[in-house]
């Protein structure tokens, strides 16, 4: 059909053969995935704000309409980073189930993972920022409505250094957050139907471990979700906290990339 | 460029691909045609590296498909079944896919959607299901990738637009040659358009060759009822059929009736015909154990 001799269709045919590297496609793709899933921002965004309600510890008066008094008795920052962790399990979730999107423009399993966790990591740093800014912020929503507003004074001796600790604590934490529930989702991925199954299957196991655990090791045998929380929150030395955390997160992407690796784009 | 060996691929209880073997070494326009469930999609994703072969190989531009970045960014594959982001409109996604695939021709891409009267401010999701296929072929033919594989590529469009699709595909073709693979079932509309066939049947491949080939693939020999049937014991019949009375019509593989040892008399007493290759295509993937006036007359 073609009007072309046959060595000259090939020759045109091999000047459109591009080889551009896997970093390349990856790095175009965590722009793309960053510009298509900008409304998650929204979402953080609103989901702290639902955080501020929950932050609030105050109590209200008012007389007769002559005056209105409005007292925060303290605010806790807990509310703010339980939806902040949510939200991050739910971006985990969302990257890991749109792995079926690896027929969208130019993919591999590699460049998805690598611009997987690079875009988790820039959700991570934007939530440990929102989250760092997060007293600052009540303190001008509080502008807004009162004519004076006073900081305790353990706010004001709050130095750069805290304010850095608190971004770099929180957005580590809350990439483990994230990790975890991207593994989940790729597992979910994976296995598909088994996955209930198995989840089924590890809940027994659990349940049944511990009823045996009582049973041989009597009462003292015991293990919670605090035990694990302790394991981070409690370190007192840096390094090592510092070593716990970057050894959880690279296991959570070792594992997502096993669970990854060889996939197939077959829905 | 392209090159089966021995592809086989099993799904849970399933045989998509059974030991298909072909090479496609030269740009042209290959159409894949096969029944539904033939095994058509699962080439196709295979050869774009979605799917791992259970057995033998799939070679795209000298390299292993399967999850391989050089095919990636080569090949593109457009199906009914792709994901888009819901957030994006269509001139969204263009400019996507041209940020991917370097060869993007984005005025061909917007003045196909000019062409087809489709707005660059509508969503993907609200698309018709024609203008949805008629997207994608457009992202696919912008694209201009090495080898471009159009998985059923009409799905839902009037007849009309489906003639100006093929027509866009060839007159594509002919400025940018590549290797476009287009599968169907019906192969009549594309036929003017095809240089070579891949015919897959129940996973296997049947025949690939040039399309001149399968023109004359079968043939129907008419003759008087004694004189046929004793024909039909020598050959593989594909149809048989009592056309009036005094006539008796038979449909059987040209290259077998051509080889055979039949006297010259015998074959001046009966009448030949060609059977077009859209027809020879229907006779071979027929399904066997009686016909559908069987079930009605039973």
């Amino acid at each position: 059909m073609s009007i072309l001799p046959d060595e000259k269709e090939a020759a045109l045919m091999n000047s459109i053969i591009h080889k551009q590297t896997q970093v390349a496609i990856a790095l175009e793709q965590i722009k793309d995935k960053f510009y298509h899933n900008v409304n998650a921002f929204m979402h953080l965004i609103l989901l702290q704000m639902l955080g501020y309600f929950f932050a609030y510890n105050y109590s209200m008066s008012s007389g007769g309409g002559e005056f209105f008094n409005f007292t925060f008795k303290y605010m806790s920052p807990n509310a703010l980073y339980v939806m902040t962790i949510f939200w991050m399990i739910i971006q985990g979730f969302t990257l890991a189930h749109e792995k079926s999107r690896q027929y969208y423009a130019v993919s591999n399993n590699f460049t998805a993972y690598f611009s997987d966790i690079a875009l988790l990591e820039i959700y991570a740093v934007i939530a440990g920022l929102l989250t760092m800014f997060s007293g600052s912020l009540l303190q001008v929503f509080s502008s807004l409505f009162f004519d004076t507003v006073t900081l305790h004074s353990s706010y004001a001796s709050l130095g750069i250094m805290n304010y850095l600790s608190l971004f770099f604590t929180g957005t580590l934490y809350f990439l483990i957050f994230g990790s975890a529930a991207y593994l989940v989702g790729i597992l979910r991925v994976r296995f598909r139907a088994f996955f209930v199954l198995g989840t089924f299957v590890a809940m027994t196991l659990l349940l049944l471990g511990a009823i045996l655990g009582v049973r041989f090791f009597g009462s003292a045998f015991s293990f919670s979700i605090n035990t694990l929380f302790a394991f981070y929150l409690y370190e007192t030395s840096f390094i090592m906290w510092l070593i716990k955390v970057l050894v959880t997160i690279a296991v959570l992407y070792l594992l997502s990339y096993a669970g990854i690796k060889n996939l197939e784009v077959n829905k | 460029m392209i090159r089966c060996k021995e592809l086989t691929k099993y799904f849970t209880g399933t045989r998509a691909l059974d030991g298909c073997s072909f090479e496609i070494s030269e740009p042209g326009i290959t159409g894949v045609i096969g029944v539904n469930g033939a095994g058509k999609t699962t080439l196709f994703k295979s050869i774009a590296g979605f799917l791992k072969p259970t057995n033998g190989e799939v070679y795209v531009l000298e390299e292993p498909a399967f999850q391989n970045i050089t095919v990636a960014q080569n090949v593109i594959l457009i199906e009914e079944g792709m994901n888009f982001y819901q957030s994006g409109n269509l001139q969204e996604l263009m400019d996507t896919y041209s940020r991917f695939y370097l060869n993007y021709d984005m005025k061909l891409a917007k003045g196909l959607l000019r062409y087809f009267n489709l707005s660059g401010a509508l969503k993907y999701d609200e698309l018709s299901k024609g203008m949805a296929s008629t997207f994608r072929l457009i992202l696919a033919l912008s694209a201009r990738a090495p080898i471009t594989l159009l998985d059923e590529p009409t799905s839902g469009m009037d007849p009309g637009v489906r003639k100006d699709l093929y027509d866009i595909i060839l007159k594509d073709f002919i400025q940018v040659p590549r290797m476009i693979l287009i599968s169907s079932h019906y192969l009549g509309e594309m036929e003017r358009i095809l240089e070579n066939i891949l015919f897959i049947h129940e996973g296997k491949v049947l025949k690939h060759g040039a399309l001149e080939e399968f023109e004359t693939l079968l043939i129907a020999i008419q003759g008087a009822p004694s004189l046929v049937r004793s024909l039909e014991d020598q050959f593989a019949v594909y149809e048989t059929k009592d056309i009036g009375e005094g006539l008796r019509r038979i449909v059987v593989e040209k290259s077998e009736f051509d080889h055979s040892k039949i006297a010259e008399e015998l074959r001046a007493s009966l009448t030949i015909q060609e059977i077009s290759p859209e027809d020879s295509f229907v006779y071979l993937t027929r399904r066997k154990g009686g016909g559908i006036d069987e079930l009605y007359h039973s």
